[in-house]
């Protein structure tokens, strides 16, 4: 098993009356809200986070990309991978973004990918995704076409990465007349792939196709089985037996000294972020046609409970939607959902909502001395679809 | 009551409904989908009605060569040589509108008369509007009523389980073709003035989604283009004030066109 730190970065401190006054964290919020000094020494404590995770032995840590939202404030990953790149030394760094479609020049992800990568002697792992459906509110981008601009750059990014330039490109939405990527990454074919999703029937099968790493965020544990069992069943039609590591379990994660020590510092920020980070409208997560016809009922049954009416803590740890406890109860809940799902790498997330410095802290410090030892030995051998 | 005929447009089969006798009148419908509005009982006794389907939406498959409201003013072009039509009388309401619009600045000389009836397509910089694509069916349902009884007995109608799979498709097709810029095409007002064809532009005048601000640019754009605003009425007078804008229609096309 592999552990990764993950951290959304979020702006805590939401304005008074934000139940009653805004329907959403996201697209609409007024930036008013956000304090840019207070945001400043956020940005310091946050980075600081990721470097202690990396220092406590986690395999990777985690920055994703997300737009115009109080829920993550990293909305240009790469600027905060290449902070963490000077700041470490043997971890890997996964950038958990880049929003592919979001972009108009899928190159110059290309090019800001290849520069992290030699820049950090060959540690990063490029995570590629469609952003949220609120993105789409936010960025004007058409979802109708998300999908097509999705796989057009990705194919785009990769040619350049792999195959000697200058090429020609002449694509649906992407032309170049000249595409040839300096400085060229170090890795080789190209830095490992990652594919964060919600549980796209599409998206699962392709990155299945790719054999790359298949990545499930933050979705009730009783329904991540059919994604992991689609993602097995797409790799023996391609003719391969999928690897743990090809799968990833992103969950928000807290180890407290007992269970009920755990419960009480982590429930109000896991509530926070279940009830007013990821606070939104079914219009705004999924615009029309960000998901197609077939995956829409699917993805809709998922996330109901998340769009849905407020979570206590309960529902949320009851769900699996989180995992918090002593130790021991943090390691025999990922071990017995290690063995129903079958996955190699564990994303927690180490920090969520408002929680503390002090109790983020050490919550990576006891996931890091008591759980990762223990499970680390997990998702040695493949399970069959 | 309309009967449905099928047409084949470049090789797409195209559901429409038909009724009446008299010069063609083919009605473009809106973001709500090709369902009958009373006011064309009351048209077809004067015209031959067709009310097309548009791809994508309802039961209607979206051909990959259609993406655009470019793609579909072309589309409808080529319906009218399908069918064999003299120049036509063309209707269109708000998405349909924008179709009429965008197809009579290309080829006003295959029309007759042109109806605009709350019609997007036209952008007023930074103005305020409500953004459809953020409203619930419920939302928006009650956003095209000026009357809130005739919004409770449509949305009675809307939020039928049956319906929903047409709604979902509605609002895909629609969000398709005016996501960005909104529901606008920033070069259609500078083209306006190639229609040459009689123009009445009709609009409710409690329209909450195209305030009425923008039935004035398009009567100022289009080269003698008349202008009735409906009261009592928002965004859908076919619906709304069925017997006074198949009135206010009707007249104009047997005496204007």
């Amino acid at each position: 098993m592999e552990f990764y730190a993950f951290h959304l970065m979020p702006w805590p401190h939401l304005p008074a009356g934000y139940r009653e006054r805004y329907d959403s964290a996201w697209v609409t919020l007024p930036n008013s809200t956000y304090d840019p000094e207070i945001g400043q020494h956020l940005y310091g404590r946050y980075i600081d986070e990721l470097v202690e995770a990396a220092e406590a032995g986690f395999d990777g840590i985690c920055v994703n990309e997300h737009h115009q939202t109080a829920y993550g404030l990293m909305p240009a990953p790469n600027l905060i991978a290449a902070m963490l790149v000077q700041r470490t030394r043997d971890v890997k760094i996964a950038v958990l973004g880049n929003a592919l479609p979001l972009r108009d020049h899928p190159l110059r992800v290309a090019e800001e990918i290849a520069m992290l990568d030699v820049i950090s002697g060959g540690r990063i792992i490029s995570g590629f995704v469609r952003g949220i459906g609120s993105e789409y509110h936010s960025f004007g981008v058409n979802p109708a076409h998300s999908r097509e601009r999705f796989m057009e750059a990705h194919d785009l990014i990769v040619k350049a990465w792999t195959e000697p330039g200058p090429f020609s490109w002449d694509g649906r939405h992407y032309s170049f007349r000249y595409a040839n990527v300096w400085p060229r990454p170090l890795q080789r074919p190209h830095p490992p792939i990652w594919i964060p999703s919600q549980g796209s029937g599409e998206t699962i099968d392709w990155a299945a196709e790719r054999r790359y790493t298949y990545m499930q965020t933050y979705t009730p544990l009783e329904q991540i089985r059919p994604f992991f069992d689609q993602y097995r069943e797409a790799a023996e039609r391609c003719g391969y037996t999928a690897s743990q590591e090809q799968l990833g379990w992103a969950v928000p994660i807290y180890v407290g000294e007992t269970d009920e020590q755990a419960r009480e510092e982590a429930a109000p920020h896991l509530e926070m972020l279940s009830n007013d980070l990821l606070r939104t409208t079914p219009e705004l997560l999924f615009p029309p046609n960000y998901l197609t016809e077939a995956s829409m009922e699917r993805v809709l049954a998922s996330k109901r409970g998340i769009i849905g009416a407020r979570k206590s803590f309960e529902d949320i740890d009851s769900s699996g939607l989180a995992v918090v406890g002593s130790a021991d109860t943090v390691c025999r809940r990922i071990e017995a959902a290690q063995r129903v799902l079958g996955f190699g790498r564990l994303i927690a997330f180490v920090h969520f909502g408002s929680l503390p410095a002090e109790n983020t802290r050490r919550n990576i410090e006891r996931f890091a001395e008591r759980v990762m030892p223990r499970l680390r030995s997990l998702a040695a051998e493949p399970v069959r679809a | 009551m309309p009967s449905e005929e099928r047409a084949s447009v470049a090789g797409f089969d195209l559901r429409l409904q038909v009724a009446g006798s008299g010069p063609p009148l083919v009605y473009l419908h809106g973001p709500d989908g090709a369902t009958w509005p009373t006011a064309l009982d009351n048209l077809s006794e004067r015209f031959r009605l067709y009310l097309p389907e548009h791809p994508g939406f309802g039961q209607s498959e979206r051909p990959e060569w259609v993406d655009t409201i470019q793609d579909l003013a072309l589309f409808y072009l080529d319906l009218f040589d399908a069918l064999d039509l003299p120049p036509v009388n063309l209707v269109g309401h708000s998405l349909g509108g924008w179709i009429a619009a965008e197809l009579a600045s290309l080829c006003c000389h295959r029309l007759r008369g042109l109806v605009l009836v709350d019609a997007v397509g036209l952008k007023i910089p930074n103005e305020p509007r409500l953004d459809i694509f953020r409203l619930p069916l419920d939302g928006l349902v009650r956003a095209m009523y000026a009357d809130s009884a005739a919004a409770e007995r449509a949305l009675a109608v809307a939020l039928a389980p049956q319906e929903a799979p047409a709604h979902v498709r509605n609002r895909a097709m629609t969000a398709r073709l005016g996501w960005n810029p909104y529901l606008s095409n920033p070069v259609l007002q500078s083209r306006l003035r190639r229609i040459h064809t009689p123009t009445l532009i009709v609009w409710g005048a409690q329209d909450l989604l195209v305030p009425v601000s923008h039935a004035s640019l398009y009567a100022e754009a289009i080269p003698d283009a008349r202008l009735a605003v409906i009261e009592a009425c928002g965004h859908a007078p076919a619906a709304e004030q069925p017997e006074e804008f198949a009135r206010v229609v009707g007249d104009f096309l047997a005496k204007e066109a």
